[in-house]
């Protein structure tokens, strides 16, 4: 962000700072626009849909019912995939989802090293940091390191599990629920259900 | 642990490279930190219903090919940029002075200088390696938006057994180009356990280069982090990675 300041010296960068990709992006949206190719309005579709209705909320509900109802949990964990049909996720195809589960013995985190594969169907799309090259180098190499840096400490005796997601599969961690009495209410229940405890990089 | 071969020039295959600290959170940021990135994501979407992208492994082996200096430079969407710019350029569907005329025009509008705008247009995003030779062959997938596939033969590996994963030099073989695959190099030449099978899918390393689906089995494969790594792993982890029947073979 630029500070606002005086605009009456004379100056040679008279404008706000360029942002080379930007404007690519916006020269590209404009000549398809143009071409009939793409409408301003589904970039808007692209903004709601991602903001309002493909999110980790979505997740958040899974994990919320699954921590409430055994064989649903069950189901989970043995077909995530058919286990989600159920939620009708707005228009979010996922081929195959597979939930892992933390346990008091095992952490699951999840990672694609090679671009940036994340269960949108569940969890929306992913934050900056997870396509970033440090969290993709690391989580592979020094999980541990990398969830301390995270604020996660881990014992020692817990084995930690990655699932580096290298083909179409996708995949999403079943977090411990935090302790103490939880509501009884589903929907009051998924609002503990925090996104990146869904990657793996939070406890709750 | 394996002696590794000295890297490809793949900037996008970061998987257990040294060197990187601890990622930077912002808990706050929203989904899309400017409207171009939603728009960079609709235009994918557009690209593929225009039959420009064929398919996502030819758009992801597009994007690994980027200037490897704006692979990470421009971050994620404007990598996607880069790799949806040169999907157009290489199906002849855009000329690249049309966009850096349009991209001119608009920074003459923002308040650009000549000399701004030229260096504007020096901005390479595009891909600074060639794509292979024989990427005209691709078509458009009949079965677009899915890569699951039936395959009538059993796969060759079973869950529990030990297999060895190939080197990247043995899936390029007979070509000098740099081909796409979902094998990291982190984990290439190592022994793990099969845990777990996903039937048939269509193989990326063929599909990307229009060389057909190959569909083929795909497992999860188990590694022990000293497996990966030797003595330097940290204790008691375990890597998975979902890996293509061409990728494996069985220990003896």
């Amino acid at each position: 962000m630029t500070e606002p300041h005086d605009h009456d010296h004379s100056h040679s960068h008279s404008h706000e700072p360029l942002d080379p990709v930007a404007l690519r992006a916006e020269a590209l949206e404009s000549i398809l626009i143009e071409r009939g190719w793409l409408k301003s309005a589904q970039v808007d579709d692209v903004i709601a849909r991602y903001n309002d209705r493909v999110g980790p909320m979505n997740g958040a509900r899974v994990v919320a019912r699954a921590w409430r109802d055994a064989q649903f949990r069950e189901h989970l964990l043995a077909d995530g995939t058919d286990a989600i049909c159920s939620f009708g996720f707005d228009g979010a195809q996922v081929e195959k989802l597979v939930v892992v589960e933390n346990t008091d013995k095992v952490h699951n985190m999840v990672v694609c090293t090679l671009c940036s594969c994340y269960p949108w169907a569940v969890l929306g799309l992913p934050p900056k940091w997870y396509k970033e090259p440090e969290y993709r180098s690391r989580a592979v190499r020094e999980p541990r390191a990398l969830l301390g840096d995270l604020g996660v400490q881990l014992n020692s005796e817990i084995e930690v599990r990655v699932w580096d997601s290298s083909a179409e599969v996708r995949y999403m961690v079943l977090p411990q629920p935090p302790a103490g009495a939880l509501p009884e209410d589903e929907q009051e229940l998924a609002e503990l259900v925090s996104r990146d405890s869904m990657i793996g990089v939070a406890l709750l | 642990m394996t002696q590794r071969a000295p890297s490809r020039q793949s900037p996008h295959d970061v998987g257990g490279k040294p060197g990187y600290g601890a990622p930077k959170v912002d808990p706050a940021a929203p989904v899309f930190a400017a409207r171009w990135e939603a728009a960079v994501f609709a235009m994918m979407r557009c690209l593929g219903a225009q039959g420009v992208m064929k398919n996502t492994d030819q758009f992801r082996h597009a994007v690994e090919r980027v200037d490897a200096r704006a692979y990470y430079a421009h971050g994620y969407y404007g990598r996607w940029l880069g790799g949806l710019e040169t999907l157009l350029l290489e199906a002849d569907a855009l000329k690249r002075d049309a966009l850096d005329d349009r991209v001119g025009d608009f920074a003459r509008q923002l308040g650009a200088s000549e000399a701004e705008v030229a260096e504007l247009v020096a901005e390479h995003n595009v891909a600074s390696r060639p794509r292979s030779a024989q990427a005209e062959r691709l078509s458009a997938s009949l079965n677009a938006g899915s890569s699951v596939r039936y395959l009538a033969a059993p796969g060759l590996y079973e869950i529990g057994q030990q297999v060895r994963t190939c080197e990247l030099a043995e899936l390029s073989a007979a070509t000098s180009d740099i081909r796409h695959t979902r094998l990291p190099e982190y984990a290439t030449g190592v022994v793990g356990e099969v845990v777990a099978w996903h039937r048939g899918w269509v193989l990326p390393d063929t599909n990307a280069h229009g060389d057909g689906e190959q569909p083929c089995h795909l497992y999860t494969v188990r590694f022990t982090a000293q497996a990966l790594y030797g003595d330097s792993a940290e204790a008691s982890v375990q890597v998975h990675l979902d890996l293509f029947e061409p990728y494996l073979s069985a220990t003896v």
